[in-house]
């Protein structure tokens, strides 16, 4: 195999790819990186045996050819050349790099042990074309409320599904919950859990340069077609929760709020938490806001924020985390809240757009 | 044979090739399948399936040809609860879909009937309240036509009539295919009825009048709407006339929906009317159980007979809470205990004052009566007074539980056995006297919106 391609992005799809290979994997090829030529291109596949990325980039081809190499090696000693051409030959599994004052010699290995990547052709179940904006959006709004607890394996993925051919994405652990209506149209029904792991290696996956992401599934796999590049994982086994139930129907905001204001307040309060697990207290008096913290070694907090106040009263008391990573994906000057009592579930709202809502659980006080 | 086929192939293959190839590829592999000439294999995830099927498909055949003497191809399979398995030696337990926690495998309505096939007699739960009606359903159901005709159900929201008068529906559908059964809303009735004389559209008659079984919901509605009413009196007077079955509910008893022309109440009230009352604190705590049942899921009593008492006169919102509560225990994935129940119920009970007042209800029920609270708490011992004040005494002995002599000292009486008396009269004519029933159902509702 003999190659001419340019440093740059030769560089960025290895250090994609690398991200996927695991030297630790009991099969000591998957923490390889598969290089092969096609036709006037050059293929890089990289697996993990749950998500599998397969990029397409330009290059000169001089002679076909392919090879696995250690992932990590390989694709931090090119992101370390000048942004030169590279010259890339394979002679007996050693794979030769030269670039202006660089030469290397890697060690390689034959592409037969490497498994084949297993892509949705035409079995797809359904398929869809999601604006890249809207996709990302969804994807940072949602990620952080995936459960970490892996005993609990459907929580720890996106809930992605249909109603009325609306795409609606979901995740929750339990405590808290991100909701995001009405993406996309989508003819086809569809109900998957996507592992959050795949989701962030997509959004890695997306530049600049591209609009659309396409995405396909069938029952058990989804993957996302990014231009030339292809990333395909497994989706999780299983039936997600009847999470609406949860979901208070009541639509009445209870206040407006200052989301800056409330940041701020917020990050001052949590300085007080150590002790209770993060617990601050809201609670609404006279169009105000008022946050307190308290712990009894340390002192307490008290913030005032001026509000619009819809309702008589808040009281209720949230883990400041949680209430600070809402904060963090809600992106309107101003924001909903919603509550109903001191138990039930409290809701933000980014003002004027209803297809957004991120859920706590309030915390016994 | 069969499992053994494949576990001669996991066997030789684990020796030929390294454990870390072994364990990654072959691990979680299980044969589920396997007639005469095909064997099926669920694997893990379809990285594996790929790896099996393109460079250990050759190996895994010449073992198979050793072992049985003929090649028997292998097809791949990634285990997944969505695709059920087609299996007939192993039937793994779990994987029953749990048709009330998914929202996915809600049953579909029939398009012909419009019955739902949820509703059925099995899974009504049946107690004080309703048996009069479920036996009067059920009579219906064996002899259609011929018993009660028409029968006629009315009670509150949420209460179950719905879930009756499809049972009907559905038991009727089941023992006799051949039947016409048409269950709709008198809204929907309402509203084709419009469509056929604005668009001059055929049929709408005969679409209703050559059935067996018109399950008509929610009468109610059709008040007001006179044009609708003769139409439906005459599809009424057509079936009736032909000894096919009509049903219907409301919220109401006929006399009680204004505006009904006399022609159709009284043809509502030949056959039989039966009204739903509230259940009792016993069939609620069935419901539960039989609910949670459903989802497999155990409540403990403690937590069931605090939902029951605490969502008294609603069933639809008692099965809400109820959904919610095991909704939240299934996502946190602990059981449903009476503390999770508890941060709901506030949350139920939001529109409802905590504490309703014996003043409040004093006064309440002497508005209704058009008296003011010092009459009801004055001596006088005339008629139009002295029901309302037995009434106000038993609401405060039903409502808030107050002993008998807070209840005289509430309404000025210096003699608690008049309040004992007066308590007694009420429960006793409650069950006998329905438009006193109403009076005091619509006093609560006054109390608690």
């Amino acid at each position: 195999m003999e190659i001419e391609v340019l440093q740059n992005t030769f560089a960025k799809a290895l250090v994609n790819a690398s991200r996927l290979a695991n030297p630790k994997a009991d099969l000591s090829t998957i923490g390889n990186i598969l290089i092969k030529t096609n036709k006037s291109d050059i293929v890089i596949e990289s697996t993990n045996l749950e998500i599998a990325s397969v990029q397409k980039i330009p290059a000169k081809i001089i002679k076909q050819g392919s090879i696995t190499a250690p992932g990590k090696l390989i694709a931090d000693y090119i992101n370390n050349l000048p942004n030169t051409k590279i010259t890339l030959t394979v002679k007996n599994n050693i794979i030769t790099i030269k670039s202006d004052k660089n030469t290397s010699n890697i060690h390689g290995y034959s592409d037969e042990d490497y498994p084949e990547i297993p892509l949705i052709d035409d079995n797809y179940t359904a398929k869809l074309n999601i604006d890249k904006n809207k996709l990302i959006q969804a994807i940072s709004q949602i990620t952080p409320c995936a459960s970490q607890d892996i005993t609990r394996q459907i929580l720890t993925g996106v809930f992605i599904h249909t109603v009325d051919k609306e795409i609606y994405m979901t995740a929750t652990d339990g405590y808290r919950l991100a909701e995001r209506k009405n993406i996309v149209k989508s003819n086809d029904e569809i109900e998957a859990i996507i592992p959050v792991s795949t989701l962030q290696e997509l959004a890695y996956n997306i530049n600049d340069d591209i609009k659309e992401v396409e995405i396909t599934l069938n029952d058990t796999q989804i993957q996302f077609t990014i231009n030339e590049n292809i990333i395909t994982s497994k989706l999780i086994d299983g039936t997600y929760p009847n999470y609406k139930q949860l979901i208070p129907n009541s639509n009445d905001k209870s206040a407006v709020v200052n989301r800056d204001e409330l940041i701020k307040a917020v990050k001052i309060s949590r300085l007080f938490t150590r002790d209770s697990g993060g617990a601050i207290n809201l609670c609404l008096e006279n169009n105000k806001l008022i946050i307190k913290s308290i712990t009894s070694e340390l002192g307490e907090s008290t913030s005032e924020i001026p509000v619009e106040a819809l309702s008589k009263t808040i009281n209720v008391t949230l883990n400041s985390k949680y209430l600070s990573d809402a904060l963090n994906t809600l992106n309107t000057t101003n924001i909903n809240i919603e509550s109903s009592g001191k138990l039930t579930p409290f809701i933000l709202k980014p003002e004027n757009d209803n297809t957004y809502q991120y859920i706590i659980m309030p915390i016994k006080s | 044979m069969d499992q053994a086929i494949w576990r001669g192939v996991l066997g030789e293959i684990e020796i030929d090739v390294s454990r870390a190839t072994f364990v990654t590829w072959f691990k979680n592999t299980e044969l589920v399948d396997s007639t005469d000439n095909s064997l099926v294999v669920s694997v893990p995830n379809v990285f594996v399936k790929r790896q099996l099927e393109s460079k250990f498909n050759s190996k895994i055949q010449s073992i198979i040809q050793n072992h049985t003497g003929q090649s028997i191809p292998v097809e791949f399979i990634v285990k997944s609860s969505k695709r059920r398995v087609v299996s007939r030696d192993i039937q793994p337990s779990n994987t029953e879909p749990k048709d009330s926690t998914t929202p996915s495998t809600v049953p579909s309505l029939d398009s012909k009937t419009n019955l739902n096939p949820r509703y059925t007699f099995d899974n009504f739960i049946v107690g004080g309240s309703n048996d009069l009606a479920y036996s009067a359903c059920q009579a219906v159901a064996e002899n259609p036509g011929t018993k009660y005709n028409p029968l006629f159900l009315y009670g509150g929201v949420g209460l179950g009539k719905t879930h009756l008068i499809q049972a009907v529906g559905n038991a009727i559908k089941l023992k006799n295919p051949n039947l016409k059964v048409i269950y709709i809303s008198s809204e929907t009735f309402v509203k084709e009825f419009l469509e056929s004389i604005r668009f001059k559209k055929k049929g709408f008659s005969d679409k209703y009048r050559n059935i067996d079984v018109l399950i008509v919901d929610d009468m109610q509605f059709i008040a007001n709407k006179e044009k609708t009413q003769e139409e439906f009196f005459h599809t009424f007077n057509a079936l009736h006339q032909s000894n096919k079955q009509i049903i219907i509910s409301s919220d109401k008893p006929p006399k009680s929906i204004p505006t009904l022309t006399e022609r159709l109440r009284s043809r509502f009230e030949w056959g039989m009317s039966i009204d739903i009352q509230m259940p009792d604190f016993e069939t609620r705590c069935a419901i539960l159980e039989s609910k949670a049942d459903q989802s497999n899921i155990e409540l403990d009593i403690e937590t069931v007979e605090f939902l029951a008492n605490s969502v008294k006169t609603n069933i639809r919102e008692l099965e809400g809470v109820l959904n919610q509560v095991l909704a939240f225990s299934e996502m946190r994935g602990v059981r449903p205990d009476i503390s999770i129940a508890e941060g709901f119920i506030l949350n139920a009970k939001k529109t409802r004052p905590q504490h309703v007042t014996s003043k409040q209800i004093i006064d309440r029920t002497a508005r209704f009566f058009q008296l003011t609270p010092v009459e009801i708490c004055s001596s006088k011992r005339s008629k139009h007074i002295v029901l309302p004040r037995q009434v106000a005494m038993y609401l405060l002995r039903s409502e808030l539980h107050l002993s008998f002599p807070k209840i005289s000292q509430e309404l000025g009486r210096k003699d608690h056995t008049t309040a004992i008396h007066s308590v007694e009269k009420i429960e006793t004519a409650l069950k006998f006297d329905v438009s006193l029933r109403d009076q005091v159902a619509e006093i609560k509702e006054l109390l608690y919106v």
